[in-house]
């Protein structure tokens, strides 16, 4: 009917990422900030320096990156699948075919709630990915 | 929810007493002993026999309801869930018959925990608790199953109450929490009973671990505790507003909250030394939660803004909490931020902070929970003036209580010390909060009074007397044992609101209503309910659920024995309580073949145009196979974290002088658990009843590899020659190894069930052997993937 990443039954891998990509980025960003912040640390991994930064800074900036890009691209998936759908529905009324497809999409609608649920949930991961990541500009070359 | 609400009289008479002694300075009504054994037992109780369970209890109660179902998914793992918290928390309380109390505080810390420092009483704590959180563990894997399987026909995630929404948070987090809890307390005990080093500094271990292991479940616990009291937030609000403003931004901050709690478990370790970059990143986390919080709390406000709710007792106590638990939130963000930490560590504000969010954040929800309730448990009305009276003195009992402990914080009053010296000046801070303390007692005084009367003479109330939306509503009050004749079909987010006529034609021809029509008045002798798909609530089969049985209560009885004898260090009664134990759960698994042949004989198994007990991920049983794997995988982590954690801190690897361990025998026996994993990848491609014998010796074959697996690795231990007590090390070798054996021989268990529904019921319930194949194999997996982990961890550090 629509192209949506919750068409499919049961659930393919897209529409979990979609859902919770940016749940999973946060705890593997978490699981390797905590590494390199009590591993690295007492392991002096920041003595290892590269471009005036030590490895454990190195680490922290591309796992904050790298989390914060997933969770910013499962919001925008869900984003535009939500903007299709809304865009969709407008088309129909428009066209005088208010009918039982446009009900189905209702704000209620499951489709509906999980794309914003999508939406809100990545974009609240990030910004958690984000203030994550913030403290490591005070620590560029000790820890 | 009674149980629990006993603890926590109990634990609140602790209270009063700890107020009592602390009235003005330098009193002698205790001692510190007394002192230290009281705020000990007083935590223990509301953290582990009065919070978790309670809500537990009430979802236990409320979610079929809530949800549209007839029952739980497994109605007997909740019976030994309850026999479990039951026999720990008389454990914890036998401690003052036998004059051994615990006193090392509810979080234990390492060395005060130890032998050296403390005595018999802490057994006490360590078995009860054990207890009580495999109680806890099982609570999860019901809640959590209950809420994705067995819904409503048509309640979709997005139609899917609040309150349920929560517990399936709580849900996933005891599962994780409560087992490296449990893991903790496991390695606690060894340290005590039988001289393991895991946190013994001058045997290569370290105290901290202890404090790692408990805070990644304690932080975690607060919300387990507080998401199921917003769940019942929301549902107050929503009924009293006749509207949810927020549905979207609830259930994403519920998940976000859930998530984000397990990075929080530093920020209870500010103080002891971790590296300044790690605390950081905590902080920022903890402040970051603060914003899934402060969604919950907008969305409340923005639902009752100009609705003019009634200001009745439930009600009344949701505004009280939205007060206090922000106040206990504000203080919550100030002491996320290191520097302030530091100042107010281990004074009272803290004791202030963590009352204002548990009292604030659960008590009031759960009594405004109570209130909201009462009618539907009971069939009567609460009286609502007693209602009335209660809340004020709760309200200003709880503040003149605890609001002066901040300013007695500030002024550096420590906690955890029995008395004070009169040169602070704070006798008047603590006479208020003393007198604050009664107060609050007496205003559950008067709710007990208001239960008690309103349970017998009570106003009778109606089916839905507050005008609420959700589905608990629309069975009668009290509501009969099997919820629903006809399982509801929802089609909106608040059923109950939505019109019938609507609804009706909504769902005249939808596959949803066939599949609750047909369920209509039957089959209730074996316990019919229906089972959904986890996300879309479309009915996929029909689940029989078993009957009453003494099962669980004996299992539970068998454990009682163990733990008593343990505390009693008469090891061979251990013995014979586990065999109890196993006894009880190997009688458990077999199905009952009355059960089974009333399913077929019953007419309606011919006709149901849903399949009847299936196997795969359409099962119950299946979901929760997966809950424990993921509990077993919880349990593997938390042994590995303390394995490399160890080893960060240590001079040497291994540790007093030991060699590398030989490879050899740890190989094989890891090949050995893979040819396990591998026969049973064969089982599940071959037809059975067409390969039935090579059906039967492939699991065969699989169960003598895992138990050859079992011997060559206990082989390997005995030849390396650490016992568990020579150092860290050894303690963390040979526990990750008994692990292995555990999970190995869990899959023998489960293989040896396999085995005798293959030779049994092949033929007439082929479905019931598919699912236990499938369950099995989990386990069977799973002990090999943890084989190739731990191999992978000791062959690599050593």
């Amino acid at each position: 009917m629509f192209d949506s990443p919750f068409g499919s039954k049961p659930f393919s891998l897209w529409s979990w990422g979609t859902l919770l990509g940016g749940a999973v980025a946060w705890l593997v960003q978490l699981l390797v900030l905590y590494v390199l912040a009590e591993f690295g640390c007492v392991l002096n991994w920041q003595q290892a320096r590269f471009l005036g930064m030590g490895a454990v800074t190195w680490g922290v900036v591309v796992a904050t990156l790298l989390a914060l890009l997933i969770s910013l691209w499962c919001c925008w998936l869900a984003w535009i699948s939500k903007r299709k759908i809304d865009r969709q529905i407008a088309d129909r009324i428009a066209s005088g075919q208010n009918d039982e497809v446009v009900a189905k999409l209702r704000p209620e609608s499951l489709e509906t709630f999980l794309l914003r649920f999508g939406i809100i949930n990545n974009a609240m991961f990030a910004l958690i990915i984000v203030a994550q990541g913030l403290p490591i500009l005070f620590y560029l070359n000790w820890c | 929810m009674l149980t629990a609400f006993v603890f926590f009289l109990l634990g609140g008479l602790l209270a009063l007493l700890m107020r009592l002694q602390l009235v003005t300075s330098e009193q002698h009504f205790m001692g510190p002993q007394l002192y230290n054994q009281l705020f000990t037992m007083h935590g223990s109780t509301m953290m582990y026999l009065f919070s978790v369970p309670f809500l537990e209890g009430l979802a236990m109660y409320l979610l079929p309801l809530t949800i549209g179902s007839r029952d739980l998914a497994f109605p007997r793992l909740s019976a030994f869930g309850y026999w479990m918290y039951l026999f720990g928390g008389c454990i914890f309380y036998l401690s003052f018959v036998v004059g051994h109390i615990p006193d090392a505080g509810w979080f234990a810390y390492t060395p005060l925990s130890e032998t050296r420092y403390s005595g018999l009483g802490l057994d006490f704590w360590a078995v009860g608790l054990g207890m009580v959180e495999v109680s806890g563990i099982a609570a999860g894997v019901e809640l959590v199953v209950t809420v994705l399987k067995v819904r409503a026909p048509g309640m979709t995630l997005g139609r899917m109450p609040l309150f349920a929404w929560s517990i399936l948070a709580a849900g996933m987090m005891s599962l994780v929490a409560f087992t490296t809890l449990l893991i903790a307390t496991l390695m606690l005990e060894l340290s005590r009973a039988a001289g393991f080093q895991f946190f013994n500094e001058f045997a290569g271990g370290n105290h901290l671990l202890w404090q790692h292991l408990f805070w990644f479940f304690g932080h975690p616990e607060v919300y387990i505790i507080f998401l199921p009291a917003t769940g019942i937030v929301s549902m107050v609000v929503a009924t009293w507003s006749k509207r949810l403003v927020g549905y979207n931004y609830l259930a994403v901050a519920i998940l976000v909250t859930a998530f984000v709690s397990f990075g929080l478990w530093v920020h209870h370790m500010y103080a002891t030394g971790l590296p300044p970059l790690s605390l950081n990143f905590f902080a920022a986390a903890s402040l970051m939660i603060a914003i899934a919080s402060g969604t919950q709390v907008f969305a409340w406000i923005a639902t009752l803004w100009g609705t003019r709710p009634a200001l009745t007792p439930p009600m009344l106590y949701v505004l009280g909490f939205i007060i206090i638990f922000v106040m206990g939130g504000m203080t919550g963000v100030m002491v996320a931020v290191v520097p302030f930490d530091w100042q107010v560590h281990d004074t009272y504000f803290i004791v202030a902070h963590f009352h204002y969010v548990l009292i604030g954040g659960a008590v009031f929800p759960m009594l405004a929970g109570v209130h909201y309730w009462f009618p539907k448990f009971s069939g009567r009305m609460m009286h609502p003036w007693l209602g009335y009276a209660a809340f004020w003195l709760a309200f200003v009992g709880f503040h003149a209580t605890f609001f002066p402990m901040h300013i007695m914080g500030f002024f550096g009053l420590p906690r955890r010390v029995y008395t004070y010296p009169a040169v602070l000046q704070l006798d008047d801070h603590n006479v208020l909060a003393t007198v604050g303390a009664f107060v609050f007692g007496i205003a559950f005084l008067l709710i007990i009074i208001d239960l008690i009367w309103s349970a017998l003479y009570g106003e009778v109330a109606s089916d839905n007397p507050w005008g609420a939306d959700t589905l608990e509503w629309s069975v009668p009050s009290p509501p009969p044992t099997y919820g629903f004749l006809m399982p509801p079909t929802v089609v909106s987010r608040h059923p109950l609101w939505h019109s019938k006529a609507t609804q009706a034609a909504e769902t005249h021809d939808a596959a949803e209503h066939h599949a609750a029509r047909e369920l209509y008045s039957r089959p209730l002798d074996w316990r019919a309910t229906l089972v959904t798909d986890s996300v879309f609530g479309i009915p996929q089969a029909i689940q029989s659920l078993p009957g009453p049985t003494y099962t669980p209560l004996v299992s539970a009885i068998g454990l009682l024995i163990a733990a008593l004898a343990i505390l009693a260090k008469v090891y061979l009664l251990a013995i014979v309580g586990l065999i109890v134990l196993v006894a009880g759960l190997a009688r458990w698994m077999v199905p009952s073949e009355a059960q089974l042949e009333l399913i077929k004989e019953d007419p309606f198994y011919q006709q149901a145009s849903l399949p009847i007990d299936p196997s795969g991920s359409r099962s119950v049983s299946w979901w929760a196979m997966i809950g424990w794997i993921v509990i077993e995988a919880s349990a593997l982590a938390a042994l590995l974290y303390s394995y490399f954690y160890v080893l960060l801190y240590a001079d040497a690897w291994p540790q007093s002088g030991a060699a590398a361990p030989a490879a050899g025998w740890f190989t094989l026996a890891l090949g050995a658990q893979l040819l396990a994993a591998g026969t049973l990848v064969l089982v599940r491609w071959l037809d059975h009843n067409r390969w039935r014998w090579t059906s039967i010796l492939c699991v065969a074959g699989g169960m003598f590899a895992s138990l050859i697996a079992i011997l060559l690795d206990g082989a390997g231990c005995y030849a390396y020659g650490l016992w568990g007590t020579e150092s860290a090390y050894a303690s963390l070798f040979v526990t990750l190894h008994a692990f292995l054996w555990l999970v190995a021989g869990l899959g023998i268990v489960f293989g040896g069930n396999l085995l005798f529904q293959l030779f049994r019921y092949l033929d007439k319930h082929p479905s019931l052997v598919e699912l236990n194949l499938q369950i099995t194999s989990q386990q069977v997996w799973f002990a090999a993937a943890a084989g190739v982990a731990c191999w992978l961890a000791i062959a690599l550090t050593t």
